[in-house]
Parts: structure tokens; sequence; C-alpha cells
């Protein structure tokens, strides 16, 4: 059941919409849990059992949390500042042994359905050095739907309730609601307990507004998903597939298309979650946020995917470069060399495991490792150049924020970032060396004057709807980042605009989507990791 | 009362939203649609819409099912034979949803005595539990709303066609039928082994099959279940879930699977496929004992033959089929 069926909007989310607003305000988010699981089983069956394990654990992990900080409360009373000292490090390392142990649990899952295969596909290509062949043998497992996704919000809950920002949940229903909350369970986003939590067990009534703009941001995902990406799939497929056909230029733009192919996909089926949740009342957190306006890759990252980027940067990151070796090594690197190495070192040792982890995230391949490592190097490079653009820009009096130069930047940054997308699109490694070089060795105008380009698995009224989808797109997210919320300012328009606007995101998908008989159905990307 | 108000004028909004949504929808799919009923029109599976073109209420007997329908079901033979004059609506793997879509069309044009359900279809395509339903579902929103089917023909219509009436001239001389004479000999095991298992009927498509024999029903026309020859799809636990609910809806069923030697079928030599469709002159054998069964259980089936102007027109449909089937 995708959620672009009629089946899973009208037999699934309308039915649980429904039965939301019959139950009592009270214990409607009994219905979101009963909707969510009955969800999950349909799609997964047994494979459901992995998601309750992880609920169990995170639940007996959050309340022995919550019994040794209440432990701690009580035993420090009448103590001294000294002594409160000692007893808090020996408290906080039992927390930690719990937090550790949940860890262990989840991640553990999810690197053996994971990744298990691909260890062992490495394990025994270097045990082949050694005459010894397929040692280690692979599983057959399906992987359970958005583990990936709900194995971060749990890691997440637990380690907040060891910080102390939200205390432990002692009604495991509503756990089990948080990490199972049926829109996110596809492609997330990746939810904070803190924010979330709190709005799935508090019942909503029904607003016009939530309703609308939940309307209104499920069309708009649609319109992007089936209108332009499933149509810039067709260029994408068609290239990169057969890219030695291809000259450079047809290979560059195929190169775009995948790009814009994958922000569509993914950003429309989150729009499209995001608006299930949001006639609920409930708020999903924002994933996207215009990235192809950044200026840099590092800004490029925290508009991009922005729940699991910041899923690292405080899951990971943090605790890791605020950890006692890396901060010795802090010190070293300060007393030996300077200051600006200092601080460079340990963020630069730290943002290596951050993007290790983000490349994996996405998938047991090395051609993810190196995804991630893409961007890791591109960051490193730029904090390592920063104090050389700071000199030269002081001597050139250019202004790095002045219009023109911006311009360059976002530029510069599309490019980049768009040669993260070929690392991700490729089938292999070697694939994407000999595409890149392709790109300078073959490039030729032939490839547009001929008509040619106009004919990659679409045709020209194709081409023509998918320019004129990316200006549309382009248009709302200009607006968009003038900071209006587009979608609650057209729920609280007179209906001379609300109408106009719904009824003519309807006709567009009905009747521009690329759907039915002449198109192929293309799956999502995201809801593969 | 203020409340009631409020409430009564949300109502109203929305009946009106959902009026003019489902008006332009019902417009666009009216604009969209072809205009015509032949490939170059536009049509999808042209040859399974002939009848679009035959003279209205002139066909009798209407086959509807996948491909194994027109393969294997001669229109032109039952005239030549019985005089009965038929159409086979077949379209490669189509659901039970689409049977229905199929159905509606015929009945738009004619007033037939006879619907045969080819039952292939039945297990057409059923995968699972789930994707069953999501495909009947796709297909029946079709049937509702066409410009669902056709929305992509923005792409070649003329504003001129959008506002045309439609003109239904292309006919199918084969009356549907795909005439093959390769001869690809199945070398497959016997296949039709007698079982008491039975193969399940999905909800989507029960639900569905149901709807098709109740629209025949309300239109006083007889069903009559028939499995053409099919090495390559066909099981005994098949035969046993169609037999199960026909005996359950008192609709007589006749598989050619079973003891497909007494019809005179030879994988050696009627199939085009190795099995999965019958040739031309597969088609023929079962056409033919199919005719006498039509002849001897549904007395209402004329012999059409007398009436002049109709006999020229299919005896030249059938002079053109002749020479193209000449296995």
């Amino acid at each position: 059941m995708t959620y672009t069926s009629y089946l899973y909007f009208f037999g699934f989310v309308g039915v649980v919409y429904l039965l939301y607003l019959i139950v009592p305000v009270k214990h409607r988010w009994l219905v979101l849990l009963a909707g969510s699981y009955a969800f999950y089983m349909f799609m997964n069956g047994f494979l459901t059992a992995f998601l309750l394990a992880t609920t169990v654990s995170i639940y007996f992990c959050g309340i022995h949390i919550g019994k040794i900080q209440d432990k701690f409360n009580i035993a420090k009373k009448d103590l001294s500042k000294d002594e409160k000292k000692v007893l808090k490090a020996s408290f906080t390392k039992k927390k930690k042994g719990v937090v550790a142990i949940a860890v262990v649990i989840n991640l553990g899952i999810l690197l053996f359905l994971k990744y298990f295969n691909f260890f062992a596909e490495q394990g025994n290509l270097f045990l082949s050095m050694f005459n010894l062949h397929d040692v280690i043998p692979f599983i057959h497992i399906a992987l359970p739907l958005g583990i990936s996704y709900y194995t971060l919000q749990a890691i997440g809950y637990v380690v907040d309730v060891y910080r102390g920002k939200c205390k432990p949940e002692t009604n495991a229903a509503k756990l089990a609601l948080f990490l199972s909350f049926f829109p996110q369970m596809t492609e997330g986003p990746i939810g904070r307990y803190d924010q979330l939590a709190p709005q799935l067990v508090t019942g909503h009534k029904y607003t016009n507004e939530n309703f609308t703009a939940g309307v209104t941001l499920i069309l708009w995902g649609f319109f992007k998903k089936l209108v332009i990406s499933d149509r810039a799939s067709f260029i994408a497929n068609t290239v990169f597939n057969n890219y030695s056909s291809y000259g450079g230029l047809t290979v560059a733009v195929a190169i775009m298309a995948y790009t814009l192919q994958l922000y569509t996909d993914f950003s429309g089926c989150i729009d499209i979650m995001t608006g299930c949740a949001k006639i609920f009342g409930i708020d999903l957190a924002v994933n996207f946020k215009q990235p192809f306006f950044s200026k840099s890759v590092n800004e490029f990252w925290r508009r991009w995917h922005i729940t699991l980027g910041s899923w690292f940067k405080d899951y990971v990151f943090y605790p890791v470069s605020l950890s006692a070796p890396f901060m010795k090594l802090s010190k070293k690197a300060q007393n030996k060399l300077n200051r600006f190495f200092g601080s460079l070192i340990p963020s630069a040792a730290a943002l290596f495991v951050v993007w290790l982890g983000t490349g994996l995230w996405h998938g047991a391949s090395w051609k993810y490792v190196v995804y991630g490592l893409y961007y890791y190097f591109i960051m490193l490079l730029g904090m390592l150049c920063e104090p050389l653009f700071i000199k030269f820009f002081d001597k050139t009096h250019i202004n790095r924020n002045g219009k023109y130069f911006s311009a360059f930047r976002v530029f510069r940054t599309f490019i980049l970032v768009n040669i993260g997308m070929m690392l991700f699109r490729v089938n292999d490694l070697n694939d994407f060396g000999r595409m890149f070089a392709q790109l300078f060795t073959s490039f030729s105008i032939n490839d547009i004057t001929s008509g040619s380009m106009f004919k990659l698995g679409t045709d020209s009224p194709d081409f023509v709807i998918l320019i004129i989808g990316v200006i549309i797109m382009l248009i709302v997210a200009s607006i968009k980042e003038k900071g209006c919320d587009l979608k609650i300012a057209v729920a609280n328009s007179r209906l001379l605009i609300k109408w106009p606007v719904m009824i003519g995101l309807i006709m567009s998908i009905v009747i521009f989507g690329a759907y039915g008989d002449n198109y192929a159905q293309v799956a999502s990307i995201y809801a593969q990791f | 009362m203020e409340k009631v108000r409020l409430y009564t004028k949300k109502f109203i909004r929305a009946v009106a939203f959902f009026l003019i949504l489902v008006s332009l929808l019902v417009a666009s799919g009216y604009m969209l649609m072809p205009k015509g009923n032949s490939g170059r029109d536009g049509i999808i599976n042209p040859n399974a819409r002939g009848f679009y073109a035959e003279p209205s209420n002139s066909i009798d007997v209407v086959m509807i099912g996948n491909s194994d329908a027109y393969s294997g079901f001669s229109p032109l033979e039952l005239w030549h034979n019985y005089g009965i004059t038929s159409y086979v609506s077949g379209e490669g793997r189509q659901r039970m949803s689409e049977a229905i879509n199929v159905l509606n069309e015929v009945l738009q044009f004619h007033k037939p005595k006879l619907v045969i359900l080819e039952t292939d279809m039945i297990f057409t395509y059923d995968k699972g539990q789930y994707d069953g339903v999501i495909e009947t579902i796709d297909y029946a929103a079709q049937g509702v709303l066409p410009v669902l089917r056709y929305h992509d023909r923005w792409k070649d219509v003329s504003v001129q066609e959008m506002f045309r009436q439609p003109e239904y001239k292309w006919h199918s001389y084969t009356k549907g039928q795909f005439t093959s004479n390769t001869v690809r000999p199945c070398d497959k095991e016997e296949y039709m082994i007698k079982t008491d298992d039975v193969r399940q009927i999905s909800f989507s498509v029960r639900t569905f099959l149901d709807m098709f024999v109740k629209t025949c029903e309300d239109n006083g026309i007889k069903v009559l279940f028939v499995q053409i020859p099919s090495a390559s799809s066909w099981k005994y636990e098949k035969h046993n879930a169609v037999q199960q609910y026909a005996d359950s809806n008192g609709i007589p069923f006749i598989d050619y699977d079973i003891d497909r030697s007494q019809y005179g079928i030879d994988w050696e030599t009627d199939t085009r496929d190795e099995g999965n469709h019958l040739n031309t002159r597969g088609a023929r054998k079962i056409t033919i004992h199919l005719g006498q069964y039509l002849k001897e259980h549904y007395d209402f089936l004329e012999d059409r033959r007398n009436d002049k102007e109709l006999a020229k027109k299919w005896n030249a449909d059938y002079k053109e089929y002749a020479k193209k089937a000449t296995i």
C-alpha cells in the first residue's frame, strides 16, 4: 500500500481520520496508535516484532534511567558539593550503562538487518585472499519498514531521557505511538520525543485551518512527486542506465534531472506525510527548507533532510567531540599547533564519524560511504581554507554576501551537490568515474541542437511540463524563503483564492501526473532506506 | 442556532467544492477522451472496442476476458457456423474491475442476450491481499472518471477535438479476435491434475465479480463462464474455485481445460506460444463446440443469417477473416 494509492488515502487515512473525530478527544491518541499498528502490520506482517522489540527495549531503558535519576535526587539531599559531584559521577555512569544497552540493542538490530550482508561480503572478500571462499553466509530477511528512521528516533529518546531533556514515558502505549506514528514510518521525518510525543497524545479537535492546510500540503506533495519527480526519473533512468551512449551535455542534464527527481520525490513524500499528520492537528518536524538556495554545502545540509542532519549533530557529533579522548586531542592540538588547529582537529575527527555514519545510514554499499565522505572532505576543505578566504576577501574587498557573489555561491553549491547526487545514483564507483570523465570528454552542444536531449525517456511536451513544474516550484520556494507558510496562508485565505489553488492542484495532478498505462510507476527512493 | 447555521454553511461549501471539482473532472474527461474508437484516435485496446462501430444492438453475445479470450474465441466462426452475432472484448491482463468497465461500455451500444466471462482473469494479477485491491480500485476509478485513463492525451488532442462529438467508425473485421496462424507446440506436462484444493478468489475480485453478475442480471442478460485452455496459467485449483462460485450463483461453467482432447484441442498444433494462448485453429475448435452448446442451451439466440443487411456485412467480414485464418 503505497501512500500515493487510493487505498492509502481513502481506505486507510480517511477511515482513521473519521474514527479520530468520532472518539472522545481524550482517547483520540488510541485511534492513532491502533491505526499506526494496523498500517505497520499490514505492510510488514511478522516484521512488526522488530518495532515492538525496539519499543519495549527503550521503554524499560527510559524507565530505568528515570529510576536512577530519582535515586540520585533522593541521595544527593544533605550532601556537600564535593560529595554530590562524586555521587553524580557514579549515577551518571549507571545511566550511561543503560543508554549503552539501549544503543547496542537497537543499533545492533539495525546493523544486523541492514548491514550484515554488506559486512559479510567484505569479510568474504578479505578471506578469499587466504583461499577461504564464502565462509560467511548471507542472511535473507526483509528490512522492516522505516527501521532506519524509527531506530534513530528510539535512540534519540533514550539519550534525551539520559540528558534530562524529557521525562521517561511511563505509558508504554504512548511510547509505542511515538515510534510508530504512521505518516512518518516510510520516510521520516525523524521526530524528537519532546516535540512530537505531546502532540500525539493530546487529542486535537477538527479545525478548518488544520484540515485545509493538511490537504493543501498533501496536494503539493503529490504535484512534486507525480508531475515533476516521476517525469524527471525517466530522463535520469534513461541516461544513467546507458550513460556511455550519451554526450557530456546530456549526461550533465541527466544528473540535474536526478537531483530534481530525488528532491521532489523525497520532499514531495515528506509533504504528503506532513499534510497527513496536519489534518490530525499534528505538526511533524520540518525536513526541507529550500535546500537549493544554499550558499555552501554546509548550509545545504542544514536545509536538506534536516532531521537526519540534526540527529547526527545532537546524538553523534556533540557526544563524540565532547568525549574525553576528543577533549584531550583538542588540548594537545592547541598546545602543539595553534588555536585554529586546536579547535579544527577534534571537530574534523568528530565530523568524520558523522559523515561516515550519514553515508552508511543511506545504505550498505561503498558508494554511500564515499557519498558521505565526499561531503565531509568538501566541508573539511572549507574549514581549512577559511582563514585564507577571509584574507582574500579582505584584500580584494569583495563582499561575500553581495548579490552577485551570493548567486555564484548558490550556483557553486548546486554543482557540488549535483556531483554528490551523481554518486548517490550510480550503480557503483566505477560507473561514477567513467560518467564523470564523460562530462568533459564528450561534451558537445549537438546534444541540444539535434533534439536528442528531449527524447530521453520522455517527449517534448513532457519536457515542457517538467520545466513549468520547476518554475512553479521555484516561485513557491521563493515565497517560502521569505518566511511565508504557504499552506497556512492558503488555509486562511478567501474562497476565491483557496478553491482555485486546491482545485488547480488537483487538476494539474490528475491531468499532468506521470501515472497510468503510458508511464512506469516509480517507487519512492527514500522509502527504501 | 448559530452553530447549526455555521455547520449548514460549511456543509453547503463542501458540497459546492466537490460539485465544482467533479464537474471539472468529468468535463476534462470528456475533452480528453478519444472521439473515435481506433488506435490512432488514442483509444486504449481498440480491438476490444470495435463493437462501438457495429450497428446498434446487433451483437447478441459478448465474450469479456483477457488475452486467452481474444486468442481462443472466434466470433466469425460462430457466425459462419451458427449465425450468432458476437464480439470478443478481450484485453491483455484484464482485471475483474476493468471487465465491469468493458461491460458498461458494451451496454451503451448493444443489448446482448448473453455475456460470456472468460474466467482466467479472475486470477490475473491478483498479487496477495492488497496488490489486487489497489489495482482493482485503479481500474474502477478509471471507469467512473475517464480522465484518469486518458489524462495524458493532453499532448495529442487539439482544441477542436476536445469539443467534438464522438464518432465511432473503426470496426474490427475479426470482431475482436486476435488471429494467429503460428504454431509453437507446448511441451509442458499435464497441468490439470485433479485435486480438491480450491484457490481463493480474492476479496476485491469477488466483489467485482458479484457486481459483474448483478449488472448482467439487472439488464436481463444471461451469464456463462468459460475457460479457454491455457497451459501456462490454468490449474485445477482455479477450476474448483470458479466451479464453486458458479454453482453458488447458478451460472453454467464450461472449462475447456478439463478433458481438452474431447474438444479436439491438441497442444502440438493448436497454440501459438507453447500453450499460453490458442492459435486460430484452436480458437475454431473451441468456438464450434461453444456454438453447439449455445444452440442447445440458449434458444433465444437467433440465427441472424436471414437478416440480409446484417448478413451482408458479417459475411464480408468472414471472408476477410477466412483469408487470414489459414490453418
